[in-house]
């Protein structure tokens, strides 16, 4: 049996979210419509709210409604340092760390050649134009460990040279509490060639 | 039965994310060429091969597939790993952006496979690895069918090592006379196509001129839009 129009169509809006199949945005909407229509009338209004204001600092475009976020507004935060990373997501995974009390830059992405993603695309202007105005001191550069990451840290931390900013890139490696036999080889291998000297 | 690959040598030339925890690949493989293939579940955190799916690694992998995307079924590294950065990262890049524009699916060039694996090995390596990014270009012209004339001239005359030469990929090489405008047009001399005909690019100036030659004729090839590799760099590659 096929379902009505609009269940249909509500359906296919649904799958546009991330780990949502037609199994799954079928259970969504069936739980919508039969038990939980308030739930969905708060989810419309969210997302219009959402959509009409959210969007990005002008500082780090860290996803805000303000035209500045509140890292990038909060006075106790360290202005002279930045961490760069590809996406708010790992905003919160740092957050979350409770290590870093500095400043974030969002470049929403990573440089990809094959893909046609380029310098202009991951905000390398506005980033220059910080660089430039000369109170940044050290930049963390805490791109993702994949070859484009690699690329995307190289690239900017030769942009950020000419400024004598301090710059580091995340060490990357075996995790914490693993046992080496279960670690994936090509992680090992990376973990082999990054390796440091006791101190 | 499902026809099945067991063991292939290749290298992963570009990866894109497929659902939530999927990955898609090119991979450039030794009997088989480029091909395209879906990798499971490569993303989830325990993967086996979450670190090993990249590029510029040298992999053994296994895949099953009729249609023309084929599924990972095992990979496995089979060399050492290269350390590529900075300038030489951004090379390799270009050396897969490369294949990747130029290379028609499911055609082998065992032998540029092996070319590729040592380029990408001098490239993590040596000091003067620009030189073996020429041959490289130089040898994927050939193989495309596109080899470049380089010890005669357009008429069938030898190139002689101390005259000046116009260079056109499509044609070849023209004497430079007085009579000819060289406007715009490639200015080559006889010496560096003969030490690009013989693989011997040491001398910085044969080099470089090798370097406009090749780009010149690859672009041809590219179309209008230009390699994006270049746009990795913050400051320009002097070579
Ligand atoms: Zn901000």
């Amino acid at each position: 049996m096929s379902l009505s129009p609009l269940l249909q169509n509500l359906m296919q809006g649904l799958r546009c979210l991330p780990g949502v199949g037609p199994k799954s945005a079928q259970r969504m909407t069936f739980h919508l419509l039969q038990h939980d229509r308030l739930g969905a009338k708060r989810l419309i209004e969210a997302l219009t709210q959402a959509l009409e204001h959210v969007g990005y600092c002008q500082y780090c475009r860290m996803l805000c409604e303000e035209t500045v976020c509140h890292i990038c507004s909060n006075v106790k935060r360290d202005k002279a340092k930045i961490c760069i990373v590809e996406s708010p997501a790992d905003v919160m995974a740092i957050e979350a760390s409770q290590q870093y009390r500095g400043q974030y830059f969002v470049l929403m992405g990573h440089l990809s050649p094959l893909d046609g993603i380029g310098p202009e695309d991951i905000g390398m202007e506005l980033l220059g134009k910080r660089f430039a105005q000369g109170d940044i001191a050290e930049i963390i550069l805490a791109t993702n460990p994949t070859v484009e990451g690699d690329a995307t840290a190289y690239y900017i931390a030769d942009m950020a040279k000419p400024y004598k900013i301090q710059t580091t890139r995340i060490a990357h490696g075996v995790p914490m509490g693993g046992e080496l036999e279960h670690v994936d080889s090509g992680t090992l291998a990376q973990a082999l060639v990054g390796r440091r000297e006791l101190e | 039965m499902k026809p099945r690959v067991e063991l292939e040598p290749a290298y992963v030339l570009h990866t894109r994310h497929y659902r939530e925890t999927s990955l898609l690949l090119d991979c450039f493989t030794r009997d088989h060429g480029k091909i395209s293939l879906i990798a499971k579940g490569a993303r989830r955190l325990k993967s086996p091969q979450k670190g090993l799916l990249r590029p510029f690694l040298p992999l053994l992998i296994s895949y099953v597939g009729r249609s023309e995307l084929k599924t990972l079924t095992s990979c496995e590294l089979s060399g050492s790993l290269l350390n590529l950065s900075g300038e030489r990262l951004a090379c390799a890049f270009y050396i897969n952006e490369l294949l990747s524009r130029l290379l028609h699916p499911h055609m082998a060039f065992p032998e540029m496979f092996l070319f590729y694996g040592e380029v990408l090995s001098i490239t993590a390596t040596e000091d003067n690895y620009t030189q073996a990014l020429r041959l490289f270009e130089k040898n994927l012209l050939q193989v495309l069918g596109y080899e470049l004339m380089l010890q005669q001239d357009k008429h069938g005359e030898p190139i002689q090592k101390d005259k000046e030469y116009l260079f056109f990929p499509e044609q070849g090489a023209i004497e430079m006379t007085s009579a000819i405008i060289a406007n715009g047009s490639i200015i080559v001399s006889g010496e560096t196509l003969l030490a690009l005909a013989n693989d011997n690019l040491k001398e910085a100036k044969h080099n470089f001129q090798a370097k406009i030659i090749l780009q010149a004729a690859l672009r041809r090839l590219l179309g209008h839009k230009p390699i994006q590799s270049k746009f990795l760099l913050h400051t320009p590659m002097e070579v």
